[in-house]
């Protein structure tokens, strides 16, 4: 499965990259919500997307209805890996169509846990 | 005007829970404040019914540590770019923590980073919580900016802001 990390900081793509390679995905990156709607375009599509709020460019929202705006994406899992903590904008993200969230800092488990939930990693036996 | 619900031992406690999350070892309590000068300061402001500015600050060689850690990279490999990426993400994470702090809704600004003092005209220190990881000095300041009302009132104004 290949899994995309969208998030303007190298630092952040990085760490999470690690993360769900570790749970056996490929990825690929995308510095903004642009670059990763151009990826996709170009026949990148990934089955899990990892989104980030606050981007230049195109930020994480707009991604979200982006994507959900295009019935060829409908398979794409979208999960916002964000430090925006408010109830409301957690709402706002989850009615766009964002299928999970997780509040920064987490830790590698709290990934897992949820896309354990998602049906996209085994749960340990 | 909102207020921020935030007390100097949940900033510490923050900063460890970040630091838990992204780092090994943990931090190590500092009671010295000044932590040197030419330091990396990255930054984040925050808007909305409170207006104030959290910032990370380190030394070069603390910079090059935490952005080694966070990129998995050998710290003879780092340019400056993937230092103010790294310190700039933290400070991104740290800004995000107080936020949630701030009663009602807010907004946190894209992060930037600095190679100087970024305390603003019209803002007076809240907090800061000092500390030492691997032997690098931090220091994590929390900083509120006066209203409009407040920076006209009392004659200040501001310059600089991002």
């Amino acid at each position: 499965m290949l899994a995309m990390v969208i998030d303007d900081s190298r630092a952040m793509r990085s760490i999470l990259r690690r993360i769900v390679v570790e749970l056996g995905f490929d990825v690929v990156e995308a510095a903004d919500g642009q670059e990763a709607l151009d990826k996709m375009s170009a026949g990148e599509i990934p089955d899990l997307a990892l989104i980030d709020w606050n981007m230049p460019v195109l930020d994480g929202l707009s991604f979200v209805t982006e994507v959900r705006s295009n019935k060829e994406w409908r398979g794409v899992t979208l999960m916002m890996v964000t430090t925006e903590g408010e109830h409301a904008q957690i709402v706002r993200a989850l009615a766009a169509g964002a299928h999970e969230y997780v509040i920064k800092p987490f830790t590698p488990d709290a990934i897992m846990d949820k896309l354990q939930l998602l049906g996209l990693v085994g749960v340990p036996a | 005007m909102m207020t921020l619900a935030l007390a100097p031992a949940e900033l510490k406690s923050m900063v460890d829970e970040i630091w838990s999350s992204l780092f090994e070892p943990a931090p190590t309590d500092s009671d010295d404040s000044d932590i040197g000068s030419n330091l990396v300061v990255g930054f984040v402001d925050i808007s909305g019914g409170w207006l104030g500015r959290v910032a990370v600050e380190t030394t070069d060689a603390g910079a090059i540590a935490i952005a080694s850690s966070m990129l998995a990279a050998a710290p003879d490999t780092l340019g400056d770019e993937d230092l103010a990426d790294a310190i700039g993400e933290l400070a991104n994470i740290v800004g995000g923590s107080v936020k949630s702090c701030v009663e009602g809704h807010s907004t946190l600004s894209l992060p930037s980073v600095e190679r100087q003092n970024v305390l603003r005209d019209g803002t007076s220190e809240l907090m800061t919580v000092t500390a030492h990881w691997l032997d690098h000095p931090l220091r994590v300041r929390v900083q509120q900016i006066r209203t409009v009302d407040e920076l006209v009132g009392s004659g200040a104004h501001q310059h600089g802001a991002s």
